[in-house]
């Protein structure tokens, strides 16, 4: 059963990061800010592809302990842990040297979504085999 | 009448050199200055030094400080508590756009130097004595600032802190 699980969230975890990488590049291009020190390549890859193998772990778990429902239960809860996520890019400090902390949400908050859509994207793959 | 003439020009270039002598030397602020504040939440740095700094360690009576930071530069290193800082209730940058210090006496003492002087913030001008240090071309100075006394949202005197330890660290070239 993690077998499947396993592959989804590899496979979301790439895709995730692909489309993380894409977005920061265009954010950080449009508004000449510059946070690599913080999010960079290596950091969206590491970021997404665990937060996916975590949505992974947690799928496999709603499915064992979960019989009625579980679909829905499980969409419900990754949407809502999403949405909690934001108060992290709201609330850090970053360090005194990166300029503009103003802009850091904008850069992070869409792309605290990216592991659950990229999930929700390929789910009619794993869940029709 | 000419043995007088050499006689006062010889008093006025005496009088003229002395005056060079009071002169103090006139200090550029480098790029590299550090102000920052801490309070422990918020705690900062302010950019946007600028100013006139003359010091002479041998001729303090001729040395004066006239130097300001725009509030609008203040990084907590999060952009919420910045624009927090930055509103009406706090620092009100729009209205009070400049944090001032302006010296009135220098002296020396055992651990450095003391500017005793006026400090201009949220409209408020108050008297503080700026201990510092002058060494290998860079001021080093700390103060503790209570907002209060600035009446920076004195309606909730419990959030954040009150008193900001402020470390000002100013290089400088000729």
């Amino acid at each position: 059963m993690f077998k499947k699980d396993f592959t989804h969230g590899i496979i979301a975890g790439i895709l995730a990061s692909i489309a993380g990488i894409i977005y920061s590049h265009v954010y950080l291009f449009a508004n000449e800010a510059d946070f690599s020190k913080i999010v960079n390549l290596f950091s969206i890859i590491g970021a997404n592809m665990a937060a996916c193998i975590l949505i992974a772990f947690l799928h496999t778990a709603f499915v064992k302990w979960i019989r009625k429902n579980t679909e829905i239960f499980f969409n419900l809860t990754l949407s809502v842990l999403s949405f909690a996520l934001i108060v992290i890019p709201v609330s850090i400090t970053l360090p005194l040297n990166i300029e503009f902390p103003e802009l850091f949400p904008g850069l992070v908050i869409p792309m605290l979504f990216y592991p659950s859509i990229a999930w929700f994207v390929i789910n009619p793959i794993f869940s029709n085999q | 009448m000419k043995r007088h003439f050499y006689a006062f020009a010889a008093i006025f270039i005496f009088f003229a050199s002395a005056f060079t002598v009071f002169q103090s030397v006139d200090w550029k602020i480098a790029d590299s200055y550090s102000i920052k504040f801490d309070g422990g939440d918020p705690s900062g740095e302010f950019k946007g030094l600028k100013g006139s700094i003359s010091f002479d360690p041998n001729n303090l009576k001729a040395s004066r400080f006239d130097v300001s930071i725009e509030v609008a530069t203040i990084n907590t290193g999060n952009g919420m508590k910045n624009t927090h800082a930055k509103s009406e209730k706090w620092l009100d940058a729009e209205k009070y756009p400049l944090i001032s210090f302006t010296s009135k006496e220098i002296t020396k003492v055992a651990s450095g130097y003391e500017a005793k002087g006026t400090l201009n913030m949220h409209g408020v001008q108050k008297d503080i004595t700026l201990p510092f240090t002058f060494d290998k071309d860079i001021f080093t100075g700390s103060i503790s600032v209570n907002r209060m006394d600035y009446n920076i949202n004195t309606a909730e005197p419990n959030h954040g802190a009150q008193i900001m330890k402020v470390d000002i660290q100013v290089p400088v070239t000729k």
